[in-house]
C-alpha cells in the first residue's frame, strides 16, 4: 500500500467515525423519546388532546412499524431538522431552539473567556512556582471551583451581589421593559446593543450576564487552570526547557517564548471542550438566574416530560459536543508539536 | 490587537462601575412577575388555566362583565341591553354599537353567534359551560341566532334560572372573538383554534378589550401593547409586561429591587416580610379559589365515604391557617367561596387524629393504609400536600407522593387515573352553581343519562364518584327562582357533601400581591370577571 | 535475631508470603498517602461521610421528617444548628441524614458502573479482533456524549425518582472504566503465565475475572474516587431539578431547591447543604489526586 491509500484510508476511517458518532447521538435520543418511555404519543404530543389527534399521531409516529423503520424514519426527520411540536409551547421544537439558544450561547461564550481569562494565568502560575504556597493557595481556588456545585454559587452570587449588595443586576437577561428596542440580529445581546448603539441597554445586560456567567466561569476556571498546570508542568520537565535555562533566558521568556507554544493547541482544545461543558453547565445555572436559554427550555421540558423537546435538545447539545471533540481531536493530529517534525 | 484587547476592558469596566441606583420601571410600563410556564394555550375557548383566563380578562370582552375603574356591579358590556322572554326560556340581547375589534372589524351578533358556536362545537374543556346550559351539536343552531347585526338571541334548551345565565356569560370562556379573522385562520375546521392558541410572535389580535398581546415567548414573557382606539377608556399603562419567574423568593427580591411593579405568587412569609420594606406595599385580596383535597372513589379504600370522611379529620387547618397559609388562606370548608350566596362560614372539621382513627377503624383500617398522592409543585398547595402527609401518618395512613406538573396532572385527573390528589378551583362566574356543579353534581347519575357516557369536565366523575341524590337537588337548585329557597337547597348540599363527598375542601385562597407604592387600581376580585389590571395607575 | 511477627513483617516490608505481599503494599500506599495533608484531608473527609451515614439517627439531635410549622424559617441557633426550613424541620439533622443518600447513591453508581466498564474493557483487550475493536469504538462514541445532558434526558424516560437517577448516572458513567481494564488486559494476554493458565484449562471467562481484573485495581480506585465526586455534583443537580430524588428526601439536590426558593427569607436553607456537597466532593477529589500521585501517576486527571 502506498502511503497516499494508507491517508486515505485513515482520513475514510476518522470520517467514518464522526459519521458513526452523530448516527449513535442520534440512536441514543431515539431510544430516549421512543422506546424508554411507556406512551411514546402521550410523550410527545402530551396529555391534553383530543383522541383522534392522538390516533393520528400515532399514526404519524409508526408506533405499528418494525423498530429499525421507526429509527430509519426517525434519522431522516433529524436530517431535515425536524424534532416536532413541542406540546408545552405549541411550537415546532426546532423553531424553540432557534428562539432560546442564542441567550444560553452568550452566557457559556462570556463563561469560557472569563474561565480561560482566569484559568490559564493562574495554571502558569502554579506550574511556575510548584510546590511553594502560592501554588498550593491557587490550587485550593481552583479545587473550590471544580468541587462547588454551579447552581449553588449562581445563589451564593446572586444573594450577595444583587440582594444584598445591589451592585449586579437580578435574573433574567435584560430588565424587560426594554423588551422591543434592540433589533435582533445576531442574538447575542452584548453584540446587538453595542452595534446598535444602545448602550443603556448594553450596560444593563452586563449586568444582567455578569452573575451567571461568574458561576459558569468559575468552574470553568478551575477546569482550564487544572489541566494548563499539568500542561506547563509537562513541558518544564523536558530537555530544552534545561537547554534554554542553561542558555541564560529568563524564567518567563522560557515560558512565553517557548512553553506556552508548545501548550497552544492543548490549551485551545481544553478551552475548547470547556466550553462544551458550559452548555451542560447552563441547564443548572439558568434556573436559577431565569436565564432563558436552552437550559431553562430544557429543564421545563424535562418536568413536563415533553418528548420531542427532550431528545431535540439533547441532539442539539450532544452534537455541539460531539463536533467540539471531534475538532479539538482533529486539530489535536494536526498541529501537535510532536507529530510536527 | 492589545489596542482592541483594552478598549474592550475599558468599556466592561465602566459600564460595571456605574453605581446601581434603585431601578424603576418606566411610568406608563407595568411590569408584573409572574409564573406563567403552565400557559400553553391562549384561546379562551380551550384553556381553563387561571393564567390564561386572567390575562384574557382584559385582552378579550364578555358581553357582560364589570368595568376595571369601578367594579361594584356587574355591567352590561358587549352587549347593551337584553330582554327576558314570560317563560325565562329565550334571552334577546342587544349589540353595543360601535364597538371594534383590534384588527378594526366591527363588532356584530355575528361574532357573537361564532363564539358561542366554537365554544360549545371544539369540545375541549370550558364547553362544559355550554352543555351545562343544555346545548348540543345538533340543537345549537336552532337555539342561537343573530336575527340582525345587533341582536343575538339566546333561547335555553332546559329551564334554568336566567340570572343565572347571565351571570354565567361573564365568565373568560365566553370571549367575543372577531370571527373574521379567526374564519382566515381555520385549518381543517379547527375554528382557528391552534392559531388562536399559539399566539405566534406577530399574530393579529382577535380580540377587542383594553390590551392586546404584542410579543409572547413561552415560559418567559408576556407583553401586552394597550388598546389606543379601546371604546370604554383609554388605560394608563401603554404597556404591561408579564414576566415568568419562577420562585416566590426571586419574585419578592425583584419587588424589593424596583425591578418589578407587582409580584404575584408570594408566599405567606414573602407577604409578612414584605410589610416592614419601604416602598412596597402588601395588598390581600379574598380570591374565590378553594384549595381542596380529591380522593379517588375508584381505588380502595376510597370506595368507602367513610374513609374521605377520616381524611377530613387528619388535616391540620389551624396549623397551616397559622404558618403556611397565614394571611394568604382563610379555613373554609365548602365549595362555594365566600361571600357567594350558599357559601357556609362553618368549618366542622379540624385536626382530631383519634377521631380518624376511630373512623378508618369502623371502615375496616384500624392499621392505616397506603396510597399514592399527585402533587404539583407550586407553593402553597406543595406545602399543604406535605403536611398532609405528616399527619396522615400519626392515623397510620402512609402517604406516597408523586410529583407531577399540572400539564400532566389534569389529563391523568380527568382520566379518572388519579388516586388522590390536591387542586384548586375557581368557579367561573359568580353564582353557586358555578362550583356546586362541579363538586355535587356528576351528569352521569342523573337519570336519563347514558351508561357509560364520559364527563371528564365534572370533578365528580373524575373521581368515580356518582351521586345521584346529591345531583337531582344540584340541578333543581339551579333552576329554583327563589332566592331563600335556592340558599337552602345549597346549604343541604354542603352538609350531605360533609358525610359522603371524596372531596376535601380546606382552604378559600386570599391572594397576596405585592406592589411598589405608586401602584393603584390594580383589580383582584373574587368574582372572576373583576381581575383585571386595565385600570391600573403609577403615580 | 528474634522472630518477626506477621504484623511486623508486614510494616517493615519483608512478607513471606504473597498475601502478606498485599498487605505490605497496602501500607506503602497508606504511608505515602499520610505524607501528604491534602490527600489525608480528603481521606478524612470521606472517612467523616462514611461514619456520618453510619449513625446518623444517633448523631442527628432531631428527626430530619418531623415537621413543626410554628417553628418554620428559624436562622441557626443553639437549638437548631443550621436553622430550620419551611416547615419547621431541623436542617443540621438533614444535612447529616443526606449523608446517607449521597453514600447510596456514589455507592450504587459504583457498583454499577464501574463493573460494567471493566467487564467491557478487559473482554474487549483479552478477546482482541473485531470485538476490540467494536467495544473501543462504541466506548469512544460514548465518551464523546455530553454526561450531564443525557443523564437528565434518562432520569426523564424514566421518570423522576432517586433509584432511575442513579440508573441514568451510571448509564453514562461506564466508559472511563473500559480503557483502564483494557490495558491490563492487553498486557496480561501477551504474558506467558496466561498461556499457562489456559493450557490448564482455565476458560476466557475465569482468566478475565480472575486475573485480570484483580490487577486494574489500584487505576480502578484512583479513577472511582475522582469519579464520585463528579457523580455527586450530577445527582446534587438532579435533585436540585426536582428530577432525581423528591422531596420531603433529606437529600442535599432537594434541600437546595428549597434553598432557592427561601433566598430572602432564609440565606440558611440552601446555604449548608451546598457547603455540604462542595465539602463531600472536595473531599473525594482530593483523596482521588492523593491516590492518583501514590498509585497510578501516568494517570490523567
Amino acid at each position: 500500500m502506498t502511503q497516499g491509500t494508507g491517508l486515505v484510508m485513515g482520513i475514510l476511517g476518522k470520517v467514518a467515525i464522526i459519521f458513526a458518532t452523530f448516527l449513535g447521538l442520534i440512536f441514543v435520543t431515539f431510544m430516549i423519546g421512543r422506546v424508554m418511555p411507556l406512551d411514546p404519543v402521550t410523550a410527545a404530543v402530551g396529555p391534553d388532546v383530543s383522541q383522534e389527534l392522538y390516533d393520528r399521531t400515532r399514526e404519524q409516529m409508526g408506533l405499528n412499524q418494525p423498530l429499525w423503520i421507526q429509527f430509519f424514519d426517525y434519522v431522516a426527520a433529524v436530517l431535515r431538522l425536524d424534532f416536532g411540536t413541542s406540546f408545552s409551547t405549541r411550537q415546532t421544537v426546532i423553531d424553540d431552539i432557534a428562539r432560546v439558544f442564542p441567550a444560553t450561547l452568550e452566557l457559556a461564550l462570556v463563561g469560557v473567556v472569563i474561565g480561560a481569562l482566569i484559568g490559564i494565568p493562574l495554571g502558569i502560575l502554579a506550574a511556575v512556582k510548584r510546590g511553594t504556597m502560592v501554588d498550593g493557595l491557587i490550587r485550593v481556588i481552583l479545587l473550590i471551583g471544580y468541587s462547588a456545585p454551579v447552581f449553588w454559587k449562581g445563589l451564593i452570587l446572586l444573594v450577595v451581589f444583587y440582594a444584598i449588595l445591589g451592585v449586579a443586576e437580578g435574573p433574567g437577561r435584560m430588565s424587560v421593559f426594554f423588551e422591543g428596542v434592540v433589533p435582533i440580529r445576531t442574538g447575542l445581546l452584548l453584540i446587538d446593543s453595542a452595534l446598535a448603539g444602545e448602550w443603556e441597554v448594553f450596560r444593563n445586560a452586563i449586568g444582567h450576564i455578569i452573575l451567571p456567567a461568574v458561576s459558569l466561569g468559575y468552574g470553568a476556571a478551575a477546569y482550564v487552570g487544572r489541566m494548563t498546570r499539568s500542561f506547563v508542568l509537562d513541558q518544564l520537565k523536558q530537555e530544552y526547557v534545561s537547554v534554554a535555562r542553561v542558555k541564560g533566558l529568563s524564567e518567563w521568556a522560557v515560558i512565553f517564548h517557548h512553553v506556552l507554544p508548545n501548550c497552544a493547541v492543548q490549551l485551545v482544545t481544553t478551552v475548547a471542550l470547556t466550553f462544551g461543558l458550559l452548555l451542560e453547565g447552563a441547564v443548572l445555572t439558568e434556573t436559577v438566574f431565569a436565564w432563558p436559554g436552552l437550559g431553562q427550555y430544557m429543564t421545563r421540558a424535562m418536568f413536563n416530560a415533553d418528548m420531542n423537546a427532550v431528545p431535540g435538545g439533547t441532539s442539539v447539545i450532544g452534537a455541539i459536543f460531539v463536533s467540539l471533540n471531534v475538532v479539538s481531536d482533529i486539530l489535536y493530529r494536526m498541529l501537535d508539536p510532536r507529530t510536527r517534525q | 490587537m492589545r489596542r482592541l484587547l483594552r478598549a474592550s476592558l475599558a468599556i466592561v469596566a465602566l459600564s460595571i462601575m456605574t453605581p446601581a441606583a434603585i431601578a424603576e420601571t418606566p411610568e406608563n410600563t407595568l411590569v408584573i412577575v409572574r409564573e406563567i410556564s403552565s400557559i400553553s394555550d391562549w384561546d379562551p375557548a380551550v384553556s381553563q388555566i387561571l393564567d390564561v383566563t386572567e390575562i384574557n380578562n382584559d385582552i378579550y370582552e364578555r358581553l357582560v362583565g364589570f368595568d376595571s375603574r369601578n367594579p361594584a356591579e356587574m355591567q352590561p358590556i358587549l352587549a347593551e341591553g337584553w330582554e327576558i322572554s314570560q317563560d325565562g326560556r329565550t334571552i334577546t340581547f342587544r349589540i353595543r354599537e360601535g364597538v371594534r375589534f383590534h384588527s378594526g372589524n366591527p363588532l356584530t351578533a355575528n361574532d357573537v353567534l361564532y363564539s358561542f358556536r366554537r365554544l360549545l362545537l371544539l369540545g375541549r374543556e370550558p364547553s362544559s359551560n355550554m352543555v351545562q346550559l343544555g346545548f348540543t351539536a345538533e340543537n345549537i343552531d336552532a337555539n342561537l341566532l343573530a336575527s340582525d347585526d345587533m341582536t343575538f338571541v339566546m333561547q335555553l334548551p332546559q329551564p334554568i334560572s336566567p340570572s343565572l345565565v347571565i351571570n354565567m356569560l361573564s365568565a373568560a370562556a365566553f370571549a367575543i372573538v372577531d370571527s373574521e379573522l379567526v374564519k382566515q385562520n381555520e385549518v381543517d375546521g379547527d375554528f382557528g383554534s391552534v392559531w388562536l392558541s399559539n399566539r405566534a410572535s406577530g399574530a393579529p389580535s382577535a380580540a377587542s378589550g383594553p390590551f392586546m398581546i404584542q410579543t409572547y415567548r413561552p415560559a418567559e414573557l408576556v407583553m401586552l401593547q394597550r388598546n389606543d382606539d379601546y371604546w370604554q377608556y383609554t388605560p394608563a399603562m401603554q404597556r404591561v409586561i408579564f414576566q415568568h419567574v419562577h420562585e416566590a423568593g426571586t419574585q419578592r427580591l425583584l419587588l424589593e429591587q424596583g425591578d418589578a411593579d407587582v409580584a404575584y405568587n408570594l408566599t405567606a412569609t414573602d407577604a409578612a416580610a414584605l410589610a416592614s420594606v419601604d416602598g412596597v406595599k402588601v395588598g390581600y385580596y379574598p380570591s374565590r379559589r378553594v384549595l381542596y383535597f380529591g380522593f379517588n372513589t375508584l381505588f380502595e379504600p376510597f370506595d368507602d365515604p367513610r374513609v374521605a370522611l377520616a381524611m377530613r379529620y387528619l388535616v391540620d387547618y389551624q396549623g397551616l391557617a397559622d404558618t403556611v397559609m397565614k394571611n394568604i388562606g382563610v379555613v373554609h370548608q365548602t365549595f362555594i367561596p365566600q361571600p357567594w350566596m350558599g357559601s357556609l362560614a362553618e368549618t366542622p372539621f379540624s385536626l382530631d387524629v383519634e377521631k380518624a382513627k376511630a373512623i378508618l377503624a369502623e371502615a375496616g383500617y384500624p392499621d392505616g393504609f397506603e396510597f399514592t398522592f399527585s402533587a404539583y409543585n407550586r407553593k402553597p398547595e406543595m406545602d399543604l400536600a406535605t403536611s398532609f402527609q405528616a399527619t396522615a401518618a400519626l392515623a397510620g395512613v402512609r402517604v406516597n407522593f408523586v410529583n407531577m406538573p399540572v400539564s400532566q396532572l389534569i389529563p391523568l385527573y380527568r382520566d379518572q387515573q388519579l388516586q388522590a390528589m390536591q387542586l384548586s378551583f375557581s368557579g367561573g362566574y359568580a353564582d353557586p352553581h358555578a362550583t356546586t356543579s362541579k363538586f355535587t353534581l356528576n351528569p352521569g347519575a342523573l337519570p336519563g343519562a347514558e351508561p357509560g357516557s364520559k364527563w371528564p369536565s365534572e370533578m365528580s366523575y373524575r373521581l368515580g364518584w356518582y351521586p345521584k341524590e346529591l345531583s337531582i337537588k344540584t340541578m333543581a337548585a339551579a333552576r329554583e327562582l327563589d332566592p331563600e329557597k335556592r340558599r337552602q337547597m345549597y346549604e343541604e348540599l354542603h352538609r350531605a357533601a360533609w358525610e359522603e363527598s371524596p372531596f376535601v375542601h380546606m382552604f378559600q385562597v386570599v391572594q397576596a400581591l405585592g406592589m411598589r407604592d405608586n401602584v393603584n387600581g390594580y383589580l383582584y376580585g373574587a368574582r372572576g370577571a373583576d381581575v383585571s389590571f386595565a385600570a391600573v395607575t403609577k403615580e | 535475631m528474634t522472630a518477626l511477627t506477621r504484623f511486623q513483617r508486614i510494616r517493615m516490608g519483608l512478607p513471606t508470603s504473597s498475601r502478606e505481599a498485599r498487605f505490605a503494599q497496602g501500607w506503602r500506599v497508606v504511608q505515602m498517602l499520610a505524607a501528604s495533608p491534602a490527600a489525608l484531608a480528603g481521606l478524612g473527609i470521606v472517612a467523616a461521610l462514611l461514619l456520618l451515614a453510619a449513625f446518623a439517627p444517633v448523631i442527628a439531635p432531631h428527626d430530619p421528617y418531623v415537621q413543626n410549622l410554628a417553628n418554620q424559617l428559624r436562622p441557626p441557633s443553639a437549638e437548631n444548628l443550621f436553622g430550620t426550613d419551611e416547615f419547621g424541620r431541623d436542617i443540621f439533622s438533614r444535612v447529616i441524614h443526606g449523608t446517607r443518600y449521597t453514600l447510596y447513591i456514589v455507592l450504587l453508581v459504583a457498583v454499577v458502573a464501574a463493573p460494567a466498564g471493566l467487564f467491557i474493557g478487559a473482554s474487549s483487550g483479552f478477546l482482541g479482533g473485531w470485538v476490540d475493536t467494536l467495544f473501543m469504538r462504541i466506548t469512544d462514541i460514548a465518551l464523546a456524549f455530553p454526561r450531564l445532558i443525557l443523564a437528565l434526558a434518562f432520569v426523564t424516560a424514566f421518570g423522576p425518582g432517586l433509584n432511575n437517577a442513579i440508573l441514568a448516572i451510571a448509564l453514562t458513567g461506564w466508559p472511563p472504566y473500559v480503557r483502564i481494564a483494557r490495558a491490563e488486559a492487553l498486557m496480561i494476554r501477551r504474558s506467558d503465565c496466561i498461556s499457562a493458565v489456559e493450557l490448564m484449562g482455565a476458560s476466557r471467562l475465569r482468566i478475565i475475572l480472575v486475573h485480570v481484573i484483580p490487577l486494574c485495581m489500584p487505576s480502578l480506585l484512583v479513577r472511582l474516587t475522582l469519579d464520585m465526586a463528579g457523580v455527586i455534583l450530577i445527582a446534587a443537580g438532579l435533585g436540585f431539578l426536582g428530577l432525581g430524588a423528591q422531596p420531603p428526601s433529606a437529600e442535599w439536590g432537594v434541600m437546595l431547591a428549597s434553598g432557592k426558593e427561601d433566598l430572602l427569607s432564609g440565606w440558611w436553607v440552601g446555604t449548608f447543604p451546598g457547603i455540604a456537597i462542595f465539602l463531600v466532593c472536595m473531599g473525594f477529589n482530593l483523596l482521588g489526586d492523593g491516590l492518583r500521585d501514590v498509585l497510578d501517576p501516568r494517570q490523567e486527571s
